[in-house]
C-alpha cells in the first residue's frame, strides 16, 4: 500500500468542435493554468507531469516532449500515458502510482486532444486487427454498433430505451458551462437523427471535441494544506483484455473489462452495494447503449434491468445515483481528456465545485474510462480519507 | 564540435569502441571490428555524420520486471537493486536550448545520484550503458552526467577511460550503435546495466562490476533524460 492521494485541483477548457485559435500546447496551457488556480499553486510547487492523448490522432510523436511549454514541465519529470479512450483515466491512475510510491509529492495530470486536427477514425481503425476484426470492427462506431445490436437481441431493449440516456446527458450538459453540446436533445430527436451504423444515430454518439483537462494530485499531509476539502483516491482499477475486438466483446458475458475492473475498485474501497454507497458516477459513456449496457456491468442494476433503471429517473439529477451531472462524453468528447474529465468531474463533486451541476452531500463518487478494444478503468474517490 | 574544438576523428573513435564491444554482445545487430579510418571513410550522412556514426535501424523487444523487496529477496535469481532513478525534461524548441550542454541530463543524473548517494560518478560507477544512436552522443552525455568537465567527453575513449579495460566501461553491449530498436533502446541499456551488476553478462561482463548505470533520452537532441542506477547490493 503506497501513500494515500487526493486531488487538490482541477481545470478544463471550454469545449468546442473547433479550436483554431490556439495550438495543442497553448489548449492544455489554458487548463493547466485553471488546474493551478483552482489549487492556488503556481507551476513551481509541481514536482511531476504526466501527459497523454491519442497521439496517432493528430500524429505528434513524443507528446510529452512537444508539449513542455503548455504543461508547464520544463525541466520537471514528465512522462507520457497513452492507452487509447481510457488515456485520461490511466494519466490519471498514473499520477495517482506517482504520488503514492512517496517520489513526488504533487503531479499534475494533462490530457487533450485537438480533434479538428485529428483523422480520428482513419487512425482508430489502425486498431482492428486488418484480417480478422476490420470487417466487422472498423473504427469506433461500427465496433460499438455489433455490441449494441447484441444486447437489443439478448434483453429486447429498444432504441428508445438507449436514446432515454442521451436525452438525459444532454439534459444535464445544459448544467455544465464547460460542455461542448449545450442544446437539449429529447428521445424523438435522437429517433429522427440519420442512421450511422444500426443502431446508432447522430444522436446517440458523443461529438469529437477540442478541449483539455488538467489534475493536480497531492501527497497525505500535503493535500489537506492546498484544498480544504481533497478528493481521496479510495481505489483504481486499470483492465484490459484482448486486442482482437472480437475475443474481447462476449456478448452473453458483458464488458468483461469493466465488470473486473469495477469489482476490484469496489473491493479495494469497501463498497458492497455500488447503488446505496456511491453518491454520483461520470461514466464514459461513448454512446447511449453503454447508458444501459455498461451500468449492468457495473453492477448498478441487474442483467437487462438498465432500460428501467434509467427510465425511473435513478440516474437523472437527483435520482438515487445520478450519472454524469457534466453531460458526460455524449456532450464533450476530447478524446484524450474525456477520461480525465470524468475524474475531474467526480473530483469537483466530492470537493463541492459542481456549481449548477453539483449533486448535494457527495461523499463517494466513481469515474470510468472506457477505449481501446473494450478496455475499463476505474477510480473511485471519496470525501474521507482513507 | 564547435565549442570545444571537438574533431570527427575523436567522434569516430566512439563507433570504434562499440561496434567492436558488440563482438561479445550476441544481441547486438552491427557488431564490427571497424578503425577510425573506416569511420571516417563511410558515406556522409549529414555533416558531420557519416554512416558509421548513425545507429542501424532495428527490429527487438525487451522486458523487466521490477519487484518489491521482499520478492526480490525472495526469488531465486540475484537481483539488481535500483539505487536511484530520475528523468527530467527541457525546453522543445531547438532554438531555445543549449545544444552543445545537456540540461536536463544534468538535473536527472544529479537527482538519481542523490538518491544512490553517489558524489564522484567516475570512481562510484563501474559501468555505465548510455543511449548514443549516434557517436558524438555518447561523449556529449557523459559530460552531462558530470564523468568529465564539458569539452572532455570526446577524448574519453582515446585516453582510454571508456573502453572495455578502462576505469569506467561505457556500453559494453555495443550500445545503440550497434543496435537500435528505438523506443527499445533505452530499455535495453537498463537490461544491460542489470546483467552487470548480476555478473551475468557473459563475453561483454565488466570484472566486479557492483554500480551500474543505464540512461536513456527522448524528444529532439536529447530533450528529455532518463537516469536509473542499479546495484548489487541493497
Amino acid at each position: 500500500m503506497g501513500r494515500r492521494v487526493a486531488i487538490v485541483g482541477t481545470g478544463q477548457t471550454y469545449h468546442k468542435s473547433h479550436r483554431p485559435d490556439v495550438t495543442s500546447r497553448e489548449m492544455i496551457r489554458e487548463a493547466v493554468v485553471a488546474a493551478l488556480a483552482d489549487a492556488d499553486l503556481t507551476i513551481k510547487d509541481i514536482d511531476a507531469v504526466v501527459i497523454g492523448n491519442m497521439d496517432h490522432f493528430e500524429s505528434i510523436n513524443y507528446v510529452d516532449t512537444y508539449s513542455v511549454e503548455g504543461s508547464g514541465a520544463f525541466m520537471k519529470p514528465v512522462m507520457k500515458v497513452s492507452t487509447g479512450g481510457t488515456t485520461g483515466s490511466t494519466v490519471a491512475i498514473a499520477a495517482y502510482y506517482h504520488v503514492a510510491s512517496g517520489l513526488f509529492d504533487r503531479v499534475l495530470a494533462v490530457g487533450f486532444e485537438k480533434n479538428s486536427e485529428s483523422d480520428t477514425t482513419a487512425a482508430i481503425i489502425t486498431c482492428s486487427d486488418p484480417v480478422w476484426d476490420r470487417f466487422s470492427y472498423s473504427g469506433a462506431i461500427p465496433s460499438l454498433a455489433t455490441e449494441a445490436t447484441a444486447y437489443m437481441e439478448k434483453y429486447g431493449a429498444t432504441q428508445e430505451d438507449a436514446a432515454m440516456v442521451g436525452e438525459r446527458d444532454r439534459g444535464h450538459a445544459l448544467n455544465n458551462p464547460y460542455a461542448h453540446l449545450r442544446r437539449p436533445l429529447t428521445v424523438a430527436d435522437i429517433m429522427a437523427s440519420p442512421m450511422l451504423a444500426y443502431p446508432i444515430k447522430l444522436g446517440d454518439i458523443c461529438p469529437r471535441s477540442d478541449g483539455a483537462c488538467a489534475v493536480i494530485l497531492a501527497a497525505d499531509g500535503i493535500a489537506q494544506k492546498i484544498a480544504s476539502r481533497p478528493a481521496w483516491f479510495k481505489a483504481v482499477s486499470v483492465r484490459h483484455t484482448y486486442t482482437w475486438f472480437g475475443d474481447s466483446t462476449d456478448y452473453n458475458k458483458g464488458l468483461v473489462s469493466l465488470q473486473r475492473a469495477s469489482r476490484e475498485a469496489y473491493a479495494q474501497a469497501g463498497i458492497k452495494n455500488p447503488v446505496e454507497e456511491i453518491d454520483v458516477a461520470e461514466l464514459y459513456l461513448p454512446y447511449t447503449w453503454a447508458g444501459l449496457k455498461w451500468i449492468e456491468d457495473l453492477g448498478f442494476c441487474g442483467p437487462g434491468e438498465a432500460a428501467r433503471f434509467v427510465g425511473d429517473g435513478n440516474t437523472h439529477m437527483g435520482g438515487k445515483l445520478p450519472v454524469n451531472p457534466s453531460g458526460g462524453v455524449l456532450s464533450t468528447n476530447c478524446i484524450g481528456a474525456t477520461a480525465l474529465l470524468r475524474v475531474a468531474e467526480a473530483a469537483i463533486q466530492i470537493m463541492g465545485k459542481g456549481g449548477k451541476r453539483q449533486v448535494p452531500d457527495v461523499k463517494t463518487a466513481l469515474a470510468t474510462g472506457f477505449g481501446g478494444c473494450f478496455w475499463s478503468d476505474v477510480v473511485i474517490l471519496s470525501a474521507v480519507r482513507p | 564540435m564547435n565549442r570545444h574544438g571537438v574533431t570527427e576523428e575523436e567522434i569516430a573513435a566512439v563507433s570504434v569502441k562499440n561496434h567492436g564491444n558488440a563482438l561479445n554482445n550476441p544481441y547486438a545487430q552491427v557488431p564490427l571490428r571497424i578503425t577510425v579510418a573506416d569511420v571516417m571513410a563511410s558515406r556522409k550522412i549529414a555533416d558531420p555524420l557519416k554512416l558509421l556514426d548513425c545507429c542501424p535501424v532495428s527490429d527487438g523487444a525487451a522486458a523487466v520486471i521490477i519487484a518489491d523487496e521482499e520478492t526480490a529477496k525472495r526469488g531465486g535469481r540475484r537481483p539488481a537493486w535500483v539505487k536511484g532513478v530520475a528523468h527530467c525534461c527541457e525546453d522543445y524548441l531547438l532554438g531555445d536550448r543549449d545544444l552543445a550542454d545537456p540540461a536536463a541530463l544534468r538535473a536527472a543524473a544529479a537527482k538519481a545520484y542523490a538518491m544512490a548517494g553517489i558524489e564522484d560518478p567516475l570512481s562510484e560507477i563501474d559501468v555505465m550503458e548510455v543511449l548514443e544512436p549516434f557517436s558524438y552522443m555518447e561523449p556529449l552525455w557523459l559530460e552531462g552526467l558530470g564523468v568529465c568537465r564539458p569539452g572532455e567527453g570526446a577524448s574519453l575513449v582515446e585516453r582510454g577511460v571508456t573502453t572495455m579495460d578502462g576505469r569506467l566501461p561505457v556500453n559494453p553491449s555495443g550500445g545503440a550503435l550497434s543496435a537500435n530498436p528505438i523506443l527499445v533502446a533505452g530499455l535495453a541499456r537498463l537490461v544491460e546495466a542489470v546483467l552487470q551488476v548480476r555478473g551475468e553478462a557473459g563475453a561483454r561482463q565488466i570484472k566486479g562490476a557492483k554500480t551500474a548505470l543505464a540512461h536513456g533520452f527522448n524528444g529532439p537532441c536529447g530533450q528529455s533524460h532518463c537516469v536509473w542506477i542499479v546495484g548489487a547490493e541493497g
